[in-house]
């Protein structure tokens, strides 16, 4: 089996692990720590996938649609961070038993925080509701728990302590290096902490022989401690890096280590991926699928990366889901005034020039005065709208069809904008951005040029394949349209 | 809450069920609190749940639940659902039914 074939189906494989996760959970209406756990995991697995840019445009965005549903769900257990909040308590009273649940309990909604600040890199979560603030609000309270471990020289949960704060450590440079601004000052400040707290456990003879002979935690450790250095600029540590034999390391392990390496030393990652690919393949798919798919995943997709044999975009075979599909080509007419007698328009050069030289200010104006069904007030704001960064189309509207709602998707491209003769297929991820977000949805993309043949095959392709229901309203038959309803001068 | 907005609200999502405004629980006094309760929840993204009612008013900050979610949010008992049981004014719904 070829490299390429086994990412193929450990995409295919994650995904259907982490819908089928999440149903279990939405169903039962609650969330464990450990499930929580295994869905951040999961999730980081498909950022990393998506980081490679071999993907095509549907696929990035079945597999975005399917961190979206993840994270929605194990942000809702967050509830306030309260497993922060308590863990002081828990720690400082509990017996061993209660303090390894506690350390499971922050590592939850550490990773939990950690998956968020991923997908508001990719525009699909937000930061910032009051149940984000509890993060750095509640975060001393670990970081006291942490002291206290360390005071009372509690040896055996000296370990899990370390895991704790790199693990914070982790989320807060993530935090950092995010464009989301709020938090920023409070993390450095409570990353200097977790800083501070790392190096006085260093300093502890015991601790410094575990992390040593702890190659997965060391390495953790080294990359999660690059970062923090690059956060408050201090010098990189060009340390050569020695691995040693890592044949005999469990795959968590071994995938775990491979995952750190491939930040330390890419060139070393390749060659011990490569060397432990076999036992890894073999491993995984002889297992019971769950956590070591996704960790095998995250390896995958760095190899992949950095791997010439994926110069060219591969097809994926993932599963489309919570579409209600919808012919809106039929629909159109419900949408759009006069749209069946528009056919009968005839339409000269010079109108189809008028329609070219519009911007897409001025096409969104005009357009929008066709739209039937929609509260006037909610078309003004909509077609006066300015583009934010998490705005999935041009216009969004609630419209009525067949006695459903769906929410109309339009994305815009005017002839002033495209530069080509026609619309070059690499806007498609644009058309087909709405379906990450919402369920119930169509879209219609409106463009003054006309669509490439590759574009409009692509999005027939997906239409039938997928279930997604989209419609094109180009050029002549736009100018039409635009015409009938008095809007084309 | 202006009443128009409330009205926008009720347009932009369907089977709404509950809407109320609670006391401020942000720094900043021009923020709105709300909490909505719509099943319609259930097929929209909690980003973009957000940015919808954001776009009717910007100092809106809500706080969206399925009928379900808000179940699982009641049964916590946690601060802020009691915060926001003592100090809401309910806009739109019978708030028997949930607190």
């Amino acid at each position: 089996m070829e490299t390429k074939d086994i990412f193929s189906e450990q995409v295919t494989i994650v995904q259907e692990l982490l819908l089928r996760k999440i149903k279990e959970t939405d169903q039962r209406g609650s969330i464990t720590n450990i499930e929580s756990r295994y869905i951040n995991e999961a999730l980081v697995a498909i950022d990393k996938v998506l980081r490679c840019d071999f993907l095509q445009p549907h696929d990035r965005i079945l597999l975005e649609k399917t961190y979206r549903c993840g994270s929605d769900i194990v942000h809702e257990r967050l509830n306030f961070f309260s497993n922060y909040y308590y863990s002081y308590a828990e720690i400082a009273r509990g017996d061993l038993n209660s303090q390894q649940t506690a350390f499971i309990k922050i590592n939850a909604d550490t990773a939990t925080m950690l998956t968020i600040i991923l997908g508001f890199n990719r525009q699909i979560c937000d930061i910032g509701s009051s149940t984000d603030d509890n993060f750095v609000e509640r975060m001393p309270r670990v970081l006291w728990a942490i002291q206290y471990v360390y005071k009372k020289s509690l040896e055996e949960v000296y370990t899990p302590s370390i895991y704790v704060l790199v693990n914070l450590e982790q989320a807060l440079t993530e935090y950092i290096f995010s464009s989301h601004q709020t938090y920023k000052e409070k993390a450095k400040k409570l990353l200097s902490d977790v800083e501070s707290l790392l190096s006085l456990f260093e300093q502890n003879a015991k601790i410094k022989e575990n992390i040593k002979s702890n190659l997965q935690l060391n390495l953790f450790l080294t990359v999660q401690k690059l970062r923090t250095n690059s956060v408050f600029g201090n010098k990189k540590n060009n340390e050569q890096l020695s691995i040693g034999d890592i044949s005999h390391v469990r795959t968590e392990g071994k995938l775990r280590i491979l995952s750190s390496l491939f930040y330390l030393d890419k060139k070393q990652f390749i060659q011990y991926f490569e060397a432990e690919l076999a036992s890894l393949t073999d491993d995984t798919y002889r297992s019971r699928p769950g956590l070591n798919n996704f960790l095998f995943l995250q390896c995958l997709s760095h190899y992949c990366s950095l791997d010439e044999l994926f110069n060219n975009t591969i097809e994926l075979n993932l599963k489309s889901f919570g579409i209600n599909k919808i012919d809106v080509q039929y629909n159109l007419k419900n949408i759009f005034s006069k749209y069946e007698e528009s056919h009968k328009e005839n339409i000269s050069r010079d109108e189809l020039n008028i329609l070219l030289g519009y911007s897409d200010e001025i096409l969104r104006a005009k357009l929008a005065d066709t739209i039937i069904g929609v509260d006037k007030g909610v078309l003004e704001r909509e077609k006066k709208k300015p583009h934010g960064a998490f705005e999935i189309a041009d216009m969004e509207l609630k419209v009525r069809l067949n006695q459903e709602s769906y929410f109309l998707c339009m994305p815009f491209k005017s002839g002033v904008e495209i530069k080509s003769s026609t619309v070059p297929e690499s806007v498609s991820y644009q058309i087909f951005r709405p379906f990450i977000h919402f369920d119930k949805t169509i879209v219609v993309f409106i463009t003054a040029k006309r669509c490439s043949q590759n574009l409009m095959n692509y999005i027939k392709r997906m239409e039938d394949k997928l279930g997604w229901g989209i419609a094109v309203l180009e050029n002549e038959e736009l100018a039409k349209l635009l015409k009938i309803n008095g809007q084309l001068n | 809450m202006r009443f128009d907005i409330g009205i926008q609200i009720l347009n932009l999502f369907d089977s709404i069920l509950l809407i109320v405004e609670f006391g401020n629980r942000c720094s900043d006094a021009n923020d709105i609190d709300i909490l909505i309760v719509s099943d319609e929840f259930r097929d929209i993204s909690k980003l973009k749940r957000k940015e919808l009612i954001k776009r009717i008013d910007e100092y809106l900050d809500p706080i969206c639940f399925t009928s379900k979610q808000f179940k699982v949010f009641k049964d916590s008992d946690c601060s802020l659902f009691n915060n926001i049981k003592n100090s809401h004014k309910t806009i739109y719904g019978d708030e028997r039914y949930f607190f």
